[in-house]
This record gives C-alpha cells, sequence and structure tokens, in this order.
C-alpha cells in the first residue's frame, strides 16, 4: 500500500469512511473548499459528517447577496440529504434568525434526528409558539442540545413540548426560560437521565421559587437569573448518592456563575440546600 | 502495565518486503484486527501483512509499544496527569514525519484497526490542510497537474458553493 511513488494523489484514494473522518476534523468551509483540489477531489467533500458553522467568518455571510444564503442552504441541504444511512455527528449552526425560515432550520433538525445526530446547536425563530419535531425529544443520540435566537439562548418555554422528554445520552445542556414558570425547562432537564453539565437560565420571578435537581449525575451547572435573584429562596440538589453528593454539591454552587458582575452580592440570598432524604 | 520480561509471548509480524519483527503480544494487541485473530486462535506464530512495508511497520510498532506502556484512560479516573502529557507529547512527534508516510500508516493503522492511531494520522493531515490555500494544499497532497480542474468546472465548483469562497 505504499503511496510513495511520483503521480500519486494522496488522500482520494483513501477509504470513504477514513476521509469523511479527516473533513470532519475541519470546519465544514474547509471542507467545502477542497472541491476545487482537482477531479477528484471535486465531490469529496460530500462526505463531511461535522456540519459546524460556529465559526466567525460565517457571519460574513450577512453582507454577502441572496445568491450566497441560497448557496450556504443548498450545501446543508445537500449534506443531510446525502447522509442517507450513515450518520452526522455535529450540526451547529450561528447565525440570525431572519435568515432562513423557521420551517427550514426544522427541516434540517428532522434531517438531523433522522441522522441520529448526536450535537445539535441552532438558532429558532421565535414566532408564537414554535414547534420543533418531537422525534428529537426522544433522540437516543443526542449528547448536547443549545437552541439559539440570535446569540441568545432560545426560550423552551417557547416551545411546543411533547408530553414525554428521554433523552437518554444527553449529558449537556444549555437552556433559558423567560417570563412564565419554567415548565419545559425542568421538564427537559427531568428527561434527561445521565445529564452532567446543565446552564440554565431563568428570569421568572415568584416568591415561592424553589429550583430541584434531583440529578445524581451532574457535575457542573450554571445557573443565571438575571432578574429574580432576590426572590428565589433555593437551590435544591437531591441525589441518591450519599457522602459523595455533599461534595457535589458544594462544587456546584462555586461553579455557579452570575453574567452580570452587580449580581454577584445578590448571590448570597440563595441558601442552596442539599437532602439526601427523597 | 506492560512489563516485556522475556516470558511474555511474542507474536511475529511480517512485512511485505519480508522483514519480521518480534513483539510482545501485548503490544500486538493494540491492534483490533490482530486481537481478534489472537482470540478466534487463528493467527500463527507469524502474521503476514503483505499491504504493509517493513518502513511503515516498524512505525506502527514503535506506536503500538508505546501505547501499550501507557496506562489507559478506562483503567483509572485518577489516571497520572503527566503519563497523558507524556504520551501526548510522544504522538506529536510522532506525527513528525511526511505526507506518503503519514498516508502509509494510516492506511496500515486502518487495515489493522488501530483506532487512536487513526485518529492521530486524520488529525495530522487534517491540521495540515485546513486553511490552506488550493496551491498549497495541492502541493501536501501531491496533486497531479493533469488532475486539475479546468477554468471553467473550477468556476463553476466556487460558484455552487460560493458561501465557502470569498
Amino acid at each position: 500500500m505504499s503511496s510513495t511513488s511520483e503521480n500519486v494523489d494522496m488522500l482520494s484514494n483513501l477509504p470513504r469512511d477514513l476521509l469523511s473522518h479527516i473533513l470532519s476534523l475541519m470546519p465544514a468551509k474547509f471542507a467545502m473548499q477542497t472541491s476545487i483540489l482537482s477531479k477528484n477531489w471535486r465531490y469529496i467533500w460530500k462526505l463531511v459528517t461535522n456540519l459546524d458553522f460556529s465559526d466567525l467568518d460565517i457571519i460574513d455571510l450577512d453582507t454577502k447577496s441572496i445568491h450566497a444564503l441560497n448557496c450556504f442552504y443548498e450545501f446543508v441541504d445537500r449534506v443531510l440529504e446525502h447522509h442517507k444511512a450513515s450518520q452526522v455527528n455535529i450540526l451547529r449552526l450561528r447565525f440570525p434568525c431572519g435568515w432562513f425560515p423557521h420551517s427550514c432550520v426544522s427541516k434540517w433538525i428532522s434531517d438531523a434526528v433522522r441522522l441520529n445526530v448526536s450535537e445539535l446547536d441552532i438558532p429558532i425563530f421565535p414566532r408564537g409558539l414554535v414547534e420543533l419535531p418531537f422525534d428529537l425529544f426522544t433522540l437516543k443520540s443526542l449528547k448536547l442540545l443549545k437552541l439559539y435566537v440570535d446569540g441568545f439562548r432560545f426560550d423552551v418555554d417557547a416551545l411546543k413540548f411533547p408530553s414525554s422528554v428521554n433523552l437518554p445520552s444527553l449529558k449537556t445542556l444549555d437552556i433559558y426560560s423567560f417570563g412564565k414558570p419554567p415548565v419545559n425547562a425542568f421538564k427537559l432537564i427531568h428527561g434527561c437521565p445521565l445529564l452532567e453539565n446543565l446552564s440554565l437560565t431563568v428570569s421568572w420571578c415568584s416568591d415561592e421559587q424553589e429550583f430541584v435537581f434531583n440529578i445524581p449525575t451532574l457535575k457542573r451547572l450554571k445557573l443565571d437569573t438575571p432578574d429574580c435573584s432576590s426572590v428565589i429562596k433555593k437551590v435544591v440538589f437531591k441525589g441518591d448518592i450519599q457522602a459523595t453528593t455533599q461534595a457535589q454539591a458544594t462544587s456546584s454552587v462555586n461553579t455557579i456563575q452570575r453574567r452580570q458582575p452587580s449580581m454577584m452580592q445578590r448571590l448570597h440570598n440563595f441558601s442552596l440546600v442539599k437532602c439526601n432524604a427523597m | 502495565m506492560s512489563t516485556s520480561s522475556s516470558s511474555s509471548k511474542k507474536i511475529v509480524l511480517k512485512s511485505a518486503d519480508n522483514e519480521t519483527f518480534e513483539i510482545d503480544e501485548i503490544v500486538a494487541l493494540e491492534s483490533q484486527a490482530i486481537k481478534n485473530m489472537i482470540e478466534d486462535e487463528c493467527a500463527d506464530n507469524v502474521i503476514p501483512l503483505g499491504n504493509i512495508d517493513s518502513k511503515t511497520l516498524s512505525k506502527i510498532i514503535e506506536y503500538c509499544k508505546k501505547h501499550a506502556e501507557s496506562p489507559k484512560k478506562d483503567d483509572n479516573a485518577d489516571i497520572d496527569e503527566k503519563a497523558v502529557e507524556d504520551l501526548k507529547s510522544f504522538d506529536a512527534e510522532f506525527a513528525k514525519v511526511d505526507m506518503p508516510l503519514i498516508q502509509d500508516i494510516l492506511m496500515a493503522a486502518n487495515f489493522l484497526n488501530i483506532d487512536n492511531l487513526i485518529g492521530l494520522m486524520c488529525r495530522t493531515i487534517a491540521d495540515r490542510i485546513k486553511g490552506k490555500t488550493p496551491e498549497e494544499i495541492r502541493k501536501i497532497l501531491n496533486i497531479n497537474k493533469n488532475d486539475l480542474l479546468s477554468p471553467e468546472q473550477e468556476a463553476k465548483a466556487r460558484e455552487e458553493n460560493s458561501w465557502a469562497f470569498d
């Protein structure tokens, strides 16, 4: 299998899964650029399995033409179409919500669900009650879920929610709930039995506010309460683990962060309670 | 983990150019393919690898030795950080070879099913070509001038995915 002979185009003869592996280790834009290298390389980009558009240069598209947007749309569409039998690992799209209609993003999510995506990080276009494919909420392969709107996390309580949520592989969840009791947020959290990293922003205020995190696997919690830290009485960790959970709860307290430094003072209004007995 | 005592079981690998390499079984087990052969008892004392030349094979053995000697991540959560760093710098040094050899190692690692090595070679290749100009990549990959797209074809490719090109 020596490839040292002259005039042999390296790589393009590699098995498809190896090419796919290599392309997926670079931003999709670079993978796409290989299409002009040579005749052999013309369509190898289709093997890409990570659709990661979190890098800043995609923002440049904002100033580009409708044509460029259409091309981008077709690219995502084609890659998702192309992977009929295999898997897409990452679908990460960061762009202003007006770029593409919700129906289009929703279709991509459906495709990604069909392809057993493991990381989904996407923008949602808020308009009334937003419906996402319900299959998403029972997707076994999903390990990371982030929903965004214009650079901010999307309000999960503006989503139409299925009656049950079961995400057995989900380890990282980054959610935001605005303006009412965070019912969906906690429905989602409680549907993730192996959650390790949780970032939750809640802006609903109530005298009775109490947060209960009954997640033994939780390692990091970032709780952001920009408008209502003064009224939140308790954040409760409940876990099955006895001695170690106390330490876990303590370390979680340390990782609570605030986006606004002025809020740090009010952190003392929280009492963090660990209940071993359920 | 592995102590290469003289009493440990040996495996002999034979390259395409008929060079033989005697290695500890534990080193050979880094290859899932060889592991399966041994477990299924279909490995003779000498395993012929007719598609891997001796230069490539000796590099692969160097890699497998080092990785077999290092503690595995899943063995212990409190793994020595120094060992991890040590392995990382070994990998970085190991990957400092020319592209033809990288490709040969990748093909062989794929054949022998050595996951970590496949990952390392793929990362190395990706790192070498990402962000480079088409001309630079063509040079790195030794792309034949006869295989280039015509100006019209290239213009069409750029047009189709204009978002990816400036």
